[in-house]
């Protein structure tokens, strides 16, 4: 799993050279003294600094053993694309309908049954409605 | 100020710390939320009992931000998100009351001396403040930012990388300097900056359910089945706060000095006390102690929301957000805040003094105790149930801070940025340690220049400064030097 943790390290680089990229478009204050990129400016370098030091860095030991991206993908990317659906779903069906329905997709992909999924997330997406929009008047 | 005592006060305190227990237990609401919507009531309500309405929903809420992280590890307040991993470590070892115990009674213990404080030394920490310009806030924030680095346990890099990715994440939007936009990919909402707590609901929470999703399996039961309920919140957690006082004395007092610096408040006393503790048990190569992490983190926090609001009512400057609606409604009420408060309106300054002392003393252990008995019952609930609900719970609740699908974006981005950063070792507490403390930072950092023509030796001329600088400096010393023995042992190894 070493060439993981290089990956992450060059990946840090990355954003903190097109951090130290992009703020170099901001302007400076009057005088030539820096302005709004000097914030962004010294964290992109510290980033590349940081991402170059793990590249070049040993792995250590503890995470020698982790078996880091082995797992279900899949299901990952379903949940995450229900969730995309959401301002459809909530356009056309209403909030507690979208709710139930993303609730419904993390119970089976977490392999309760067909029933349990239904009833746990009918139940706990109208419970969480109520609790803000109705005890806490939280507006939805 | 009798009103306190009479039906309508001890019914606000009692309404009020409930309502603080149910928006601090669940995650997306806060203390601050639930401040701001109590308002409207607080307009109609005589100053006398909606101001320690407000205190007891601040300082029950603030506690109640715990038992999130004990039941899913989701931290409810930024707050609590300093040891959340030891919340939920030590409820899974030795129970949610024992752990909740320890977090209610320290809260309680933290937030009297907070309160005792505020009463001794109103005027004299106000003299202080007036001492404090931007170039202390500055090294307050470095102090705090180091101590974060350093007290993450594992890599130094890795947890420098995830406070680098917070800072980046609080530039975001317009720039304290200029009122310049940056990183807003044309997004007007981007412009207003990412919220921490939407943030907060993503990172810990909805990437717990990623993972569980991704690897099912991998859930750490409960070891502790049954203990007399009243035994492990109130009687062990006593013993340890008995054994440990000076550490709850010293947590207190450095979140009573970090809580009185407007803008500081109880996030940054928590941080900063809970990673002072790490370090120490680190440097003294002890076997790490969950519980005396979460009595320095929890203490501290409650005596900060005391402490924060010494300056709101001396100097009429808000010492976190809460205060900051606090100045609202005296403003809303005709009550000028500042030094002439304290002579102008004397029972009213007794009044609040004696309400921080009830709610510490009185309402926290009680409804701390309801609580835990809440998380005892939801800690049994099977994974994928308690899941679904933390998934629902997610959605609405990013999606209730703006009513906006697009806070629920940035929770699923900030959730699967959190998911894969866990997967390669990097701490995610760091992340919000640098989203709070970067504007705090930046703001002032810009300001010190500024004031002294870009002279960056302004920074190491005030005293007080110096004093932080030179802590600072002892922090970084003692940090590298842990890194390299934890290194080297490693490699005897």
């Amino acid at each position: 799993m070493a060439i993981q943790h290089k990956i992450y390290g060059g990946a840090i680089a990355v954003v903190g050279l097109l951090t130290v990229f992009m703020s170099r478009s901001f302007p400076d204050l009057p005088e030539g003294y820096p302005g709004p990129g000097l914030f962004p400016l010294i964290i992109g370098g510290l980033l590349v600094i940081a991402g170059l030091s793990v590249v070049f860095s040993r792995m250590p030991q503890d995470e020698r053993t982790k078996d880091g991206f082995k797992g279900q993908w899949g299901k990952i990317f379903i949940l995450l694309g229900t969730i995309l659906l959401f301002p459809i779903l909530h356009r056309y069906a209403g909030f507690i309908p979208t709710m139930i329905i993303i609730g419904f997709v993390v119970a089976t992909l977490l392999r309760l049954t067909f029933i349990k999924a239904a009833l746990v997330a009918g139940g706990s997406a109208l419970v969480v409605y109520l609790l803000f929009s109705q005890l806490l008047h939280v507006p939805l | 100020m009798s009103d306190i005592f009479s039906v309508q006060g001890i019914l606000a305190l009692l309404l009020g710390g409930l309502y603080g227990s149910i928006f601090g237990a669940i995650p997306g609401l806060t203390a601050t939320l639930a401040v701001a919507l109590f308002i409207p009531i607080a307009f109609f309500l005589d100053p006398a009992i909606a101001l320690p309405a407000i205190i007891a929903i601040s300082s029950v809420a603030i506690y109640a931000g715990d038992v999130g992280s004990t039941v899913a590890r989701i931290p409810g307040t930024p707050a609590s998100a300093a040891y959340f991993n030891q919340l939920f470590g030590l409820s899974r070892r030795q129970g949610p009351m024992y752990s909740l115990g320890i977090s209610a009674l320290g809260s309680a213990v933290g937030g009297v001396i907070g309160a005792l404080l505020l009463m001794v030394s109103a005027s004299l920490i106000v003299q202080l403040a007036k001492q404090f310009s931007s170039f202390e806030y500055f090294w307050i924030a470095i102090l705090g930012l180091c101590a974060g680095v350093f007290a993450s346990g594992g890599s130094t890099v890795k947890s420098l990388i995830s406070l680098l990715l917070g800072l980046l994440f609080s530039s975001v939007g317009i720039d304290p300097t200029l009122g310049f936009p940056r990183f807003h990919f044309g997004s007007p909402q981007l412009m207003g900056g990412l919220n921490y707590i939407v943030a907060m609901i993503g990172l810990f929470g909805f990437s717990e359910v990623l993972n569980h999703i991704f690897r099912p399996g991998t859930v750490i039961e409960s070891e502790v089945e049954s203990q007399g309920s009243a035994k492990a919140f109130f009687k062990q957690p006593l013993l340890l706060m008995i054994k440990k006082k000076w550490l709850i004395v010293r947590s207190s007092l450095m979140g009573v000095l970090v809580g009185f610096l407007p803008g500081a408040g109880a996030d940054i006393g928590a941080w900063v006390s809970s990673s002072l503790e790490k370090m120490r048990q680190k440097k003294s190569n002890k076997e790490a102690k969950d519980d005396e992490v979460i009595l320095a983190g929890t203490s501290s926090n409650n005596a900060a929301v005391a402490s924060a609001w010494i300056p709101a009512l001396s100097l009429g400057l808000p010492g976190d957000t809460i205060t900051a609606i606090v100045l609202g409604i005296f403003m809303m009420k005709g009550i000028n805040p500042g030094p002439l408060l304290f002579e102008q309106q004397p029972d009213l300054i007794t009044g609040l003094y004696l309400t921080f002392i009830i709610s510490n003393i009185f309402l926290l252990p009680f409804y701390g105790y309801l609580t835990a008995l809440m998380a005892k019952r939801l800690i049994k609930t099977p994974m994928p149930v308690l899941l679904t609900v933390v998934t629902i719970l997610c959605m609405v609740g990013a999606y209730a801070i703006n009513n906006d699908i697009y806070d629920v974006w940035i929770m699923v981005g900030m959730g699967f940025l959190a998911f894969i950063l866990k997967k390669g070792g990097f701490p995610l507490a760091q992340i919000v340690l640098g989203m709070v403390l970067g504007p705090i930072l930046e703001q002032n950092f810009m300001v010190s220049a500024i004031k002294s023509r870009w002279d960056l030796m302004s920074f190491f001329e005030r005293p007080v400064a110096m004093i932080l600088m030179l802590a600072t400096v002892a922090i970084i010393y003692l940090g590298w030097r842990y890194s390299r023995g934890v290194s080297r042992q490693t490699a005897d190894d």
